[in-house]
């Protein structure tokens, strides 16, 4: 079987632990087996760190005063 | 004197082949003789072409001795790692997937460098699609010649290796996150990342085409030099090539560098380097000192980005261009690769564009410090680990990651500047390790990148040393 929908609940439905749903946010990788999702999972916790990192960098959009990185 | 003339530099090389004291033939039949001995513990080379090197050997030699002597290269062996396409020649990518894959072109790097008169003797090893680890290969792991239990690094790993082992005095390497510059460091030979579009990616295997760049190694910044000569310059096949003319690098090389100003960034960069990565590095600087160069602190704004941006960004890229690879030969991935495309395909379009955006930022801020110095200097990692501690199948380190320095190679990838590693000592105890120092420099100016190199190694001797394995 293919997970194709992203979220918790199609984790969940994959055979995901909640702990690892939870922690990998967007564990559900089109066309990816229950079996590689259930690999995969603490792989995308440890992107994770590097995915939030970049979900933190604010960078000004010109609308408003938005703080954080000046835009380009 | 056949073995003799595997540890010449290329311009002497040169000069014996221009007055034809050198016949190309000999020193084709010398490479071959030295990878013959070499290559089985080193594993440098995945396919030799001995027979069509001999043939284009004696045609140079035809056009030298008829007083058609095209230039520095002509008569000169190189190789090239084995994910640029060679016309007619298996070009595998380290990957099982590809592995009798026989291209029906040629990559624009490769003409070039046969239109120069230099000579291919062969497709050297990598780690898959660029990508893979290091203990894995697809006739397994390239070595490092200073000591064969150690990693040459990745991902031109062969292309490294072949160099310090002596089978070849040129080669090719691609870089999308250090990629030349980290074999260049382990192995104690010179590799240059030339700035962004400089060098045409057609017939180049793409990793990451934000990230991706092919450039020169070599055992000196001289030789490095004259190869970045013939590869340089617009290519209408390249989209992202630029049309930016091409300089003479031969002439920087004998350009003064007093008063050239090199900037230390002064946080991140130099974090947790190993001491004895450090004492080298400080005793390089102190030369550079002596050598009339000004050393300026620098702040580098928001450096760990750069590694943030190249992480998502490079899984992204690579994610979208082996989707197929993934979906229809996933089982013959090395399981890293493998790994790394799944996990890419789960990035969003919005994460991917934030990073491109980022990118964009960051450029700018770098622009900034380029205002105030001529090059930045980096460290370029520290000595090699042993191909048993690098990464293997999906038994990635934790998170975080116990990365015993920050990532000092992404920042030239992100922002396409051009990047010069050479060495600059060995470790003190043995293992005899080399170890290296990283120049960085503004958009198209890899011209004073190579003056500052040369210069540094016309007054130290790093790049001189043999391994043992290979005398």
């Amino acid at each position: 079987m293919k997970v194709t929908r992203r979220g918790l609940l199609p984790a969940l439905a994959a055979g995901l632990t909640p702990a690892q749903a939870q922690q990998t946010a967007a564990p559900c990788v089109v066309g990816v087996s229950q079996e590689r999702a259930r690999a995969l999972a603490p792989v995308l916790a440890r992107r994770k760190t590097q995915l939030d990192a970049l979900r933190a960098v604010v960078i000004e959009d010109g609308i408003g005063p938005t703080p954080g990185l000046p835009r380009r | 004197m056949s073995e003799a003339l595997c540890w010449l530099p290329v311009s002497e090389l040169a000069s014996l082949l221009k007055r034809r004291k050198l016949s190309p033939v000999e020193l084709v039949q010398a490479c071959l003789q030295q990878t013959e001995r070499m290559n089985p513990k080193v594993k440098a080379f995945l396919t030799i072409t001995a027979e069509q090197a001999l043939d284009q050997a004696r045609a140079a030699e035809r056009e030298i001795r008829g007083g058609r002597y095209r230039g520095p290269l002509h008569g000169i062996p190189y190789a090239v790692k084995d994910l640029i396409a060679t016309k007619g020649i298996r070009t595998t990518n380290g990957s099982k997937v590809t592995a009798q894959w026989v291209p029906d072109h040629e990559s624009t790097v490769t003409t070039r460098l046969h239109a120069a008169g230099a000579i291919l003797l062969g497709k050297l090893n990598l780690l898959e699609f660029a990508m893979g680890s290091g203990q894995k290969g697809l006739q397994g792991p390239a070595r490092n010649p200073w000591d064969l239990a150690y990693s040459p690094s990745g991902s031109s790993s062969g292309s490294g290796a072949a160099l310090a082992a002596r089978m070849v005095p040129l080669t090719l390497g691609s870089d999308t996150g250090g990629s030349i510059r980290g074999p260049a460091k382990s192995c104690g030979v010179v590799g240059l990342k030339p700035t962004y579009g400089r060098v045409s990616l057609h017939g180049v295997t793409t990793l990451s085409w934000t990230l991706d760049h092919v450039g020169p190694m070599a055992r000196s910044v001289a030789d490095a030099a004259w190869m970045l000569q013939a590869i340089a310059g617009f290519d209408e096949r390249d989209p992202y090539a630029a049309q930016e003319p091409v300089p003479d690098y031969s002439k920087p090389l004998k350009a003064p560098v007093r008063g050239l100003r090199v900037g230390v960034p002064k946080s991140y960069f130099f974090n947790k380097v190993h001491p004895d990565t450090n004492a080298a590095l400080q005793a390089a600087m102190e030369t550079l000192r002596k050598m009339g160069v000004v050393l300026v602190d620098v702040n580098i704004p928001q450096a760990p980005l750069y590694s943030t941006a190249s992480a998502v960004i490079l899984a992204s890229e690579s994610a979208a261009f082996h989707r197929t690879r993934l979906q229809q030969h996933a089982e013959l991935l090395d399981p890293l690769v493998r790994e790394r495309l799944e996990a890419g395909a789960t990035h969003t379009a919005v994460d991917y564009i934030h990073a491109l955006r980022l990118r964009t930022v960051l450029l700018r801020h770098i622009s900034q410090v380029f205002e105030k110095v001529d090059i930045l200097l980096l460290p370029a990692g520290n000595a090699a680990p042993r191909l048993e501690e690098e990464i293997v199948g999906t038994d990635l380190p934790p998170d975080p990651p116990p990365a015993p320095r920050p990532d000092t190679f992404n920042l030239a990838n992100v922002t396409g500047i051009p990047s010069l590693v050479l060495p600059c000592g060995f470790t003190p105890s043995s293992p005899r390790l080399p170890l290296g120092i990283q120049f960085c420099g503004r958009h198209f100016e890899e011209a004073t990148l190579l003056r500052l190199g040369h210069a540094y190694q016309l007054v130290t001797d790093w790049h001189n040393q043999k391994p043992p394995i290979a005398t």
